[in-house]
């Protein structure tokens, strides 16, 4: 079906070169949400295709918020995504980049939640 | 009859507070909040500290340590013949909260002695007890404890604070307000102030307990989920979320404050920024964000992603107000190179730096950049983005190439206000009056602002970054001296127009109205 898989670009985290890493277990439910390059339907529905055939639950889907939100388990976001997910430290994360098959190549802006390491802290 | 013989509820002893004077009983009709926390399932082992506790999922934690359903269906039953509400229950927590007017939480549980005492000199108000709490003996070993009683200030953890007795110069909101000339013919009413939050909680009873010692209407308040995130006070992060609601609620306090609240990650912040945009329910106008982190912390995708969804904003007319960073020119990144903070650095952010503001009434009798590194207390971040290209708004802000790589980038900050702890912020968390700085006050010090002048207006300013450049220097009150250089890296330093410490300065807010659109001036 998918002839190739093409990278989001951008998407391959930064972790230390003696980072710490644990399986994640296969089961391990997760949520990510697909941005899409534009507010479009028909971009949309692609993503939501995908996600069937991949066993993917679409949990929320809204084109002005250029978001699909998608669950499922880890070893289904791994096949999804073409990562190997890991505990780094205390938070799951990835190496490498995330690929997506061709078809949804310039669609997809960025795939969040694979890496749920913490990004921010308070400014006081 | 059920629930009538009462046992005592161990561990609840509660000794007088000395330190306190006692103004009364606690009025019977007050509105009481308690937390019911019950035992794990199945007789599981209470955690110990220091115990490494094998790994599981958040889905299967309740499983395995959460509460019984049946002993919060119990405690329910409990709270229904006691006249008392059920705010919430949750296994995963083994928690019930139950609300109720103050006498008949009292007989519930029992409560010895409820009284309402102060503190001098602060005189902020809280509740009281003695002795232990009973619960019914069919309770007996389900419930572990019952809080929210006795509301007396409890030490918290280390934070960017300074107790208001100590420090040198302190304000509240309002006072800085003054000095900055804002608008004093709106209070912000039909504007809603969204807020990002990527931890902690606000308390409804300090939040009533803070407006009122201010002497202002208390803001309507709402918590908003975002990806599971929730109100939820017990962390540092409490005094983040505070500052920003007490902040922005005592600038416009007509205004609708929603929360959103979410986890701290890429996905959590993204998603937040996105549902507050696109809040067809709430309408924020303007959204007030005081979390970062260095520009090249983060993947090019979560960038990307940030960056489309606060342009998302600017298209539909929702200023973003973000603060730029309190660890100086470094960033606090600790590798001895320049950054900035992000999501501040995206064009599309009106990001906001920080000062050193002292004066009084509505003068000011001086402003210098915020940089108290050499006691520790920070200094604002800003300086030129690796990643985003200059912006046509700033092409004659005279931004510099940025120093290390000679990108020709976003500058930031775009405007500053007062941050320095030393001259900080009187604000009310976990119960305590404390003194907080950093640019995590300019957020919503610049929010609160934008929403009175939205109100105004008549119809949200929305994307202010390109019209803010094009304003004369005269409706900034532009700050000229000073540095943000933290690390001895030689940048940045203040001068007349935009600088990358402070933009273009602190606001004159009658006069920006006034160049925006709005009909007469006012406040001095």
């Amino acid at each position: 079906m998918d002839a190739g898989r093409v990278e989001i670009p951008g998407s391959a985290p930064q972790h230390a070169e003696n980072a710490s890493r644990s399986p994640v277990s296969p089961g391990e439910p997760l949520t990510v949400s697909v941005i899409l390059n534009h507010p479009d339907a028909a971009d949309v529905s692609a993503v939501e295709n995908f996600a069937h055939e991949y066993g993917l639950q679409v949990v929320e889907a809204s084109a002005e918020k250029r978001t699909v939100k998608l669950a499922g388990t880890a070893a289904q976001m791994q096949a999804a995504f073409g990562v190997q997910l890991a505990h780094y430290g205390s938070a799951i994360s990835y190496a490498g980049p995330i690929t997506v098959p061709a078809a949804l190549g310039g669609k997809i802006m960025a795939v969040l939640g694979l890496d749920q390491r913490p990004i921010a802290r308070p400014r006081s | 009859m059920a629930f009538e013989n009462k046992v005592p509820l161990p561990g609840s002893e509660r000794r007088p507070f000395p330190k306190a004077k006692q103004v009364g009983p606690v009025p019977p009709a007050e509105p009481v909040q308690v937390t019911v926390v019950l035992r794990r399932r199945g007789g599981k082992p209470a955690h110990q500290p220091g115990a490494v506790l094998p790994r599981i999922s958040y889905a299967s934690f309740a499983e395995e340590y959460g509460a019984d359903p049946k002993d919060i269906a119990l405690v329910e039953r409990f709270a229904h013949h006691a006249g008392l509400t059920v705010v919430e229950h949750n296994e995963a927590k083994r928690r019930v909260i139950l609300s109720g007017p103050a006498d008949a939480v009292a007989k519930a549980f029992g409560v010895q002695d409820f009284s309402c005492c102060v503190v001098e000199p602060q005189g902020q108000q809280f509740r009281t007890r003695t002795g232990s709490l009973s619960i019914p003996r069919e309770l007996a070993d389900v419930v572990i404890a019952v809080l929210g009683l006795d509301t007396r200030p409890v030490a918290h953890a280390q934070f960017r604070v300074r107790p208001a007795q100590q420090a040198a110069v302190s304000y509240t909101p309002l006072q800085v307000a003054a000095m900055y000339n804002f608008p004093t013919s709106g209070n912000g009413a039909g504007q809603t102030i969204g807020i990002i939050e990527l931890g902690g909680g606000y308390s409804a009873s300090d939040l009533q307990t803070y407006f009122s010692q201010l002497g202002v209407q208390e803001p309507t308040v709402t918590a908003v989920s975002v990806d599971g995130g929730q109100n939820s006070p017990g962390s540092d992060a409490d005094g983040e979320v505070m500052l920003d609601i007490e902040v922005a609620g005592a600038i416009a306090p007509g205004a609708s404050i929603a929360v959103y609240f979410a986890p701290n990650t890429d996905q959590g912040f993204i998603d937040a920024i996105t549902d507050a945009v696109h809040d067809t329910t709430r309408k924020p106008s303007v959204i007030s964000i005081s979390w970062g982190g260095p520009e090249d912390s983060w993947t090019q995708q979560s960038q990307t992603a940030m960056n489309a969804a606060l342009q998302d904003a600017s298209t539909l007319g929702v200023t973003v107000a973000i603060a730029a960073g309190d660890n100086g020119s470094s960033d606090g990144a600790g590798d001895g190179k320049l950054h900035v903070d992000f999501p501040a650095a995206s064009p599309y952010a009106l990001a906001c730096g920080g000062t050193t503001l002292n004066g009084s009434g509505t003068s000011i009798s001086s402003e210098t950049v915020w940089n108290e590194t050499a006691s520790g207390e920070g200094a604002t971040g800003g300086g030129v983005s690796n990643v985003f290209a200059l912006p046509t708004y700033q092409q004659n802000a005279k931004v510099p190439a940025q120093p290390e790589t000679n990108f020709v980038g976003r500058g930031v900050p775009d405007v500053s206000g007062n941050a320095d702890p030393a001259t900080g912020y009187q604000v009310l968390y976990d119960g305590q009056n404390t003194v907080v700085g950093g640019t995590s006050a300019v957020a919503p010090l610049w929010a609160g602002l934008i929403a009175l002048l939205n109100q105004q207006l008549g119809s949200p300013i929305g994307y202010l970054n390109p019209k803010i450049y094009a304003l004369p220097e005269s409706d900034f009150r532009d700050i000229t001296q000073g540095n943000n250089d933290d690390s001895g890296l030689g940048y940045y330093s203040a001068g007349p127009g935009w600088d990358a410490c402070t933009g273009l300065g602190s606001p004159n807010g009658a006069a920006l109205l006034s160049a925006l659109g709005g009909g007469t001036t006012s406040g001095a």
